[in-house]
C-alpha cells in the first residue's frame, strides 16, 4: 500500500534537483517488478499497460512533486523521453 | 458494461469461439464450424464435482431459486435497507403514484413489449386457460429483489441451503398456500417457471412499504421456484416498462418538446404519462429541476433547462440534415458536455448515436463510421479533414456553445425529422426503430461488432421510477447520482456515468485527461460533490493499492467488467465501510449492468469470489446448459440474458445477431436471451457467479478483447506471415496485458517488433495494441497440432522484459 496521495505536497519535491531519471528507473522496477530497466527502453518492451503507466506516473508524480498524466509515459518513444518530459514538468512549476 | 472474463477454462480453451453446447441452441447453419466436440457434448458441470458453493442443491425445497418482485419505487437491490425512496422524493407527492398508475395503465393498453411479445401472450393465453392462478405479481410485471432479501442472505445461502429472506411474510406464506401461482410480467417477459412447479408468491409487506401518497401499491411478490423446474436457472428482475411507443413518438417530434417547453405534457413526457425513451427521460427531469445542475464541465455548468433546450436546438439542425428514425449518427467528438448534448439531439430526431472515441485510428473509425451508412455525422468544427470523401453530412456544434443554443435561436429550430431530410441520403436500418446507442465491440472476425441497443435498456435501468444500480448507499436519494464522466465514449461505461445521472436528476462531472486518477477523484468529491464513482476492476484495485482514502466521501463505489481482487476488496470495505461497493456484471450486449452485488465482507470469504449478484431492473438471468435450458441451482451453464436490456441485435450480421440472441424456452415460455459466453451458476439464493469464459474472449484491464480480432490485424502487416496472441495472467487471476508472437515471412527482412507495435497502434485502438511484441521462428504446437498457447505464455516467463528482450 502506499501512502495517501499527496497533491497538497507539491510543493515540496523530494530533494532539490532530484535525479529524476533515477526515479523514473525505480518507479518502473517497482511496478514492473523485474528491473532493472535501461534509460533505452520503450515502455513497452517489457509490456508495460496503461495500469502500469498510471501507477509509475502515480509514484514518479509523488517522488518530483508535479502531476503527471499516464499518456505522457504510455506516449514516450523510451524512458529517456519519459524523465525528460517529467523533468521539464517540474522545472516549469 | 461488458462480460466478465477470467482466464479461459480448460474446457474451452481451443480455438473454438462460442463453443458451449451449441447442440440445442437455435442457430444458424453458419454456426456449425464453430461446435467443438467437447462442447457437443454439453457443459453443465455439478458444482459438485468441484466442491463449489451450491454443491449440496438437490432436489425439492433445498434447490429453490427465488425471484423476486417488485413495483415501480421501491428501492432496488442495491438500496440500503430502509431506505425506500419516499414517494414524495422528486417532483412533488404525488409523483409515484402518478407513475404508478400510469405505468400500469399503459402497460394494460399498449401491450406486451417488443422484446417479449410471445412471451408475453403466451403467458396470457395460459393463464387465460385456467392454468396456474394468477397473482397480483402479474399486474406488477416485475420480478424483483428487494435490498433486504439479498443483504439478509447469510453467507450460508451461498452453499446452497434454502435462503428464506428476511421479507417473507405471512401474507407471503398465505400465498403459499393457494397452490401453483403463475408469475407473469405484463410489460417484460415471464420471470418464472409457473407451469412448471409450484411458485410461490410472497410479499414483502413491511419492508420499503411505500406510504399511502403513493396510492395503492401491489404488494410485491417473491417467488421461490422449484427445484428442477425448467425454470430453475432463472432469476430476473423485470419492472415494468410500460408502453411499447417507438422512443421517437413517445418524445414527441423535434419541435414539439420545444414549443411546449421543458416538463410540458404535450410531448409526451408530462408526470403522468410513461416515460420509454431517454430522451423524454430527461426532458422529465428538465421539467422538475430546470435549474438543477445536470453537467459540469471546467468552470462551466449546465442546467438541465439549458441542455435540454440546446439539445432541441441541435436536434433541429439534425433532423434537417437527415438524421431521424432509423438512422444511425456517428459522434465524433471529445469527452464534453457537447458530447453529451449531441447524443441527446440525436436521440431527439429519434435516430441513434454512436459515440466514437475520436483518438481510434483514422482507418478504424472510418470502418466503423462506414458501417453505421450515416447521413450525417457530428465532429468538431475544424476537425473534419480527415472526414472528406465520407459519405454524410458533417454537422458541428455551433461556436456559441451549450449555452447560446439554449436560447432557442439556433437554425433549424422546428424541423421534424424525415420531413426535411435530402433525398438520396443513406437510411439506417428501419429493423430497429427503438434503437438508441450504437457500441463498437471486439469481434472474431478482424472486425469490430455493431451492437445496437435500445431505449428501454438504458431507461429501464437508470429511470427514476426503476430504482436500478446506482441507489446503492444513498439512502433516499432525493436526486440522482453526481457522477464523474470519466470513462471512454465508445463504451457502455460512459452510457452509465452519463444517462445514470441524467436519468435521475443527477449531475456529470466530466473530467480531463484519458484516465481517472485518484486525486482528480479526491478533488471531484470536494469540489464538485461527486458521489458516486464507477471504475473497472482494474483500476478499483489500483486505486486501492495505491491510494486507498481517495474514496473518502463518496456514497457509492461501482466496479466490475473482471474479476474483482479479493483481497483488494477486503481492503476497501475495511477502510471504507460505510460506501456501498457494488460489483456489476452484463456484457454490452446487455447494456451496462444485467446483474448487480453490493458488496459484502462475507462475500470474501466464498470459494468462487465476489458474486455478480441478482438480475437488476427490466433484466432476467439464464444460466442454461447445452441444450438451451435452465439448470439447475449450483450447476455451471452458460449466463444467458433476456430482458429490457438485452440488445436490439449486430447491424449488418443478422446470421450473428440469430446466433447470439437464440429464443430459447424458458418455464415453456418462448424467451429471447442473450448468449453472453459467459460461464456461471446461480446459488441457492438465485445470487450469479461468474466462472468463467466458453472461449477465447477475454478481458484485459476491463477491455473486451477478442485475440482473433488482434491476430487478424497483424497478420495484415507487412512482413508478417503467422501470428498468435495470447492473453498474459497477471497475478489477480485476471489478464493484464496482451502479448504478440509473429513469425516473418521468408526472404524478407523481418519487422521489428517496435514496429510490428507502432503498426498495430495505427489499426486498433490502444486496448487491443498488444504490449508484448515477439518474433518467434515458428509459432509452437501442441502433439495434436494445434497452437500451443501455454507454451508461448511459457516462453515469456524466464525474466520477462530483460532477457526476452529483442
Amino acid at each position: 500500500m502506499a501512502s495517501p496521495y499527496a497533491n497538497s505536497e507539491s510543493t515540496t519535491p523530494v530533494g532539490h534537483g532530484g535525479d529524476v531519471p533515477e526515479i523514473v528507473l525505480s518507479a518502473v522496477a517497482e511496478v514492473t517488478g523485474n528491473g532493472p530497466h535501461l534509460l533505452s527502453e520503450s515502455f513497452y518492451d517489457f509490456g508495460g499497460t496503461s495500469l502500469d503507466a498510471i501507477r509509475v506516473c502515480l509514484r514518479v508524480g509523488r517522488e518530483v512533486g508535479v502531476e503527471i498524466a499516464p499518456e505522457t509515459l504510455l506516449d514516450s518513444e523510451d524512458l529517456a523521453e519519459f524523465a525528460a518530459l517529467v523533468t521539464a514538468a517540474r522545472d516549469a512549476r | 458494461m461488458s462480460g466478465i472474463a477470467g482466464p479461459a477454462r480448460p474446457l474451452a480453451e481451443a480455438g473454438s469461439t462460442r463453443s458451449t453446447a451449441e447442440a440445442g441452441f437455435p442457430r444458424s447453419s453458419a454456426d456449425v464450424d464453430a461446435v467443438r466436440p467437447s462442447a457437443d457434448a454439453g457443459f453443465a458441470r455439478p458444482m459438485a464435482e468441484a466442491g463449489l458453493p451450491g454443491s449440496s442443491v438437490g432436489a425439492g425445497a433445498a434447490a429453490r431459486s427465488m425471484v423476486g418482485a417488485g413495483s415501480p419505487g421501491r428501492p432496488g437491490p442495491l438500496t440500503e435497507a430502509g431506505s425506500a425512496r419516499p414517494p414524495a422524493a422528486d417532483g412533488g407527492p404525488a409523483r409515484s403514484a402518478a407513475d404508478t398508475d400510469s405505468a400500469r395503465s399503459a402497460a394494460d393498453t399498449t401491450g406486451p413489449t417488443r422484446y417479449s411479445t410471445d412471451t408475453t401472450d403466451s403467458a396470457r393465453s395460459s393463464a387465460a386457460d385456467g392454468g396456474p392462478t394468477r397473482s397480483a405479481a402479474d399486474t406488477t410485471g416485475c420480478a424483483r429483489y428487494s435490498a433486504d432479501t439479498t443483504d439478509s442472505a447469510p453467507p450460508s445461502a451461498a452453499d446452497g441451503g434454502p435462503t428464506r429472506p428476511s421479507a417473507d411474510t405471512d401474507s407471503a406464506r398465505s400465498s403459499v398456500d393457494s397452490g401453483p401461482v403463475r408469475l407473469t410480467a405484463d410489460a417484460g417477459s415471464v420471470c418464472s417457471s409457473a407451469d412448471a412447479g409450484p411458485v410461490r408468491l410472497t410479499g414483502d409487506a413491511g419492508l420499503h412499504r411505500p406510504s399511502a401518497a403513493a396510492g395503492p401499491v401491489r404488494p410485491a411478490a417473491e417467488a421461490v421456484v422449484g427445484s428442477g423446474a425448467p425454470g430453475a436457472g432463472t432469476v430476473c428482475a423485470l419492472l415494468p416498462l410500460p408502453g411499447s411507443a417507438a422512443p421517437g413518438r413517445a418524445a414527441g417530434a423535434v419541435g414539439a418538446a420545444h414549443a411546449s417547453g421543458p416538463g410540458g405534457t404535450a410531448d409526451g413526457v408530462g408526470a403522468d404519462r410513461p416515460v420509454t425513451a431517454i430522451h423524454a427521460a430527461v426532458a422529465r427531469q428538465a421539467g422538475l429541476r430546470p435549474d438543477a445542475t445536470a453537467i459540469v464541465a471546467g468552470a462551466a455548468r449546465y442546467s438541465y433547462a439549458e441542455l435540454d433546450a440546446a439539445a432541441e436546438a441541435w436536434a433541429a439542425a439534425l433532423a434537417a440534415l437527415g438524421a431521424g428514425p432509423g438512422t444511425f449518427v456517428p459522434l465524433l467528438l471529445p469527452r464534453s458536455a457537447e458530447l453529451v448534448t449531441a447524443a441527446l439531439a440525436v436521440l431527439k430526431t429519434g435516430a441513434a448515436y454512436a459515440a466514437l472515441d475520436p483518438g481510434w485510428p483514422a482507418e478504424r473509425l472510418a470502418a466503423v463510421t462506414d458501417a453505421l451508412a450515416p447521413a450525417v455525422m457530428v465532429a468538431p468544427a475544424g476537425a473534419t479533414a480527415h472526414l472528406n470523401g465520407r459519405p454524410g453530412a458533417v454537422w458541428s456544434p455551433p461556436a456559441h456553445g451549450i449555452r447560446g443554443s439554449a436560447t432557442g435561436t439556433g437554425d433549424g429550430v422546428g424541423g421534424r425529422p424525415g420531413t426535411q431530410r435530402p433525398k438520396g441520403v443513406p437510411v439506417g436500418s428501419a429493423a430497429y426503430p427503438d434503437a438508441a446507442t450504437v457500441y463498437f465491440t471486439s469481434g472474431t472476425t478482424g472486425r469490430p461488432k455493431a451492437v445496437v441497443s435500445g431505449h428501454r435498456a438504458v431507461v429501464s435501468l437508470f429511470g427514476d421510477a426503476n430504482p436500478g444500480p446506482l441507489t446503492g448507499g444513498r439512502g433516499a436519494p432525493e436526486r440522482g447520482p453526481v457522477m464523474p464522466l470519466a470513462a471512454p465514449v465508445s463504451w457502455d461505461a460512459f452510457t452509465l456515468e452519463m444517462w445514470g445521472p441524467l436519468l435521475a436528476g443527477g449531475t456529470c462531472v466530466l473530467t480531463e485527461g484519458g484516465y481517472l486518477l485518484p486525486g482528480t477523484l479526491r478533488e471531484l468529491v470536494a469540489v464538485h460533490g461527486v458521489d458516486t464513482v464507477w471504475l473497472t476492476a482494474s483500476l478499483f484495485h489500483l486505486f486501492v493499492d495505491e491510494d486507498p482514502s481517495c474514496f473518502a466521501g463518496l456514497r457509492q463505489v461501482l466496479t466490475g467488467g473482471e474479476t474483482l481482487s479479493v483481497p483488494r476488496v477486503r481492503a476497501f470495505l475495511g477502510h471504507h465501510p460505510a460506501i456501498a461497493l457494488t460489483n456489476g456484471y452484463g456484457p454490452v450486449e446487455t447494456c451496462v449492468f444485467a446483474t448487480a452485488r453490493r458488496v459484502r465482507r462475507a462475500d470474501c470469504e466464498l470459494p468462487h469470489g465476489i458474486p455478480v449478484g441478482t438480475a437488476l431492473p427490466g433484466r432476467a438471468v439464464h444460466v442454461l446448459d447445452g441444450s438451451g435450458r435452465p439448470v439447475v441451482p449450483g450447476t455451471e451453464g452458460e449466463v444467458c440474458v433476456s430482458g429490457e436490456g438485452a440488445a436490439l441485435g449486430y447491424l449488418g450480421d443478422p446470421a450473428l445477431t440469430a446466433r447470439m440472441f437464440p429464443t430459447v424456452t424458458v418455464a415453456g415460455v418462448p424467451t429471447r436471451v442473450y448468449r453472453t459466453g459467459d460461464l456461471g451458476f446461480l446459488d441457492g439464493a438465485g445470487v450469479l457467479h461468474f466462472t468463467g469464459r466458453a472461449d477465447r474472449q477475454v478481458k484485459v484491464r476491463g477491455h473486451r478483447v477478442e485475440p482473433a480480432e488482434v491476430e487478424a490485424a497483424a497478420r495484415a502487416l507487412p512482413g508478417v506471415a503467422d501470428c498468435a496472441v495470447v492473453p498474459v495472467p497477471g497475478a489477480n487471476g485476471g489478464f493484464e496485458r496482451l502479448a504478440l508472437f509473429y513469425t516473418a515471412v521468408p526472404a524478407a527482412p523481418a519487422p521489428e517488433p517496435r514496429s510490428v507495435r507502432r503498426a498495430l497502434a495505427a489499426v486498433l485502438p490502444r486496448h487491443l495494441v498488444p504490449e508484448l511484441v515477439r518474433p518467434r521462428t515458428a509459432l509452437p504446437l501442441t502433439t495434436h497440432g494445434k497452437l500451443d498457447r501455454s507454451a508461448l505464455l511459457d516462453s515469456l516467463r524466464p525474466a520477462r522484459g530483460t532477457e526476452d528482450r529483442t
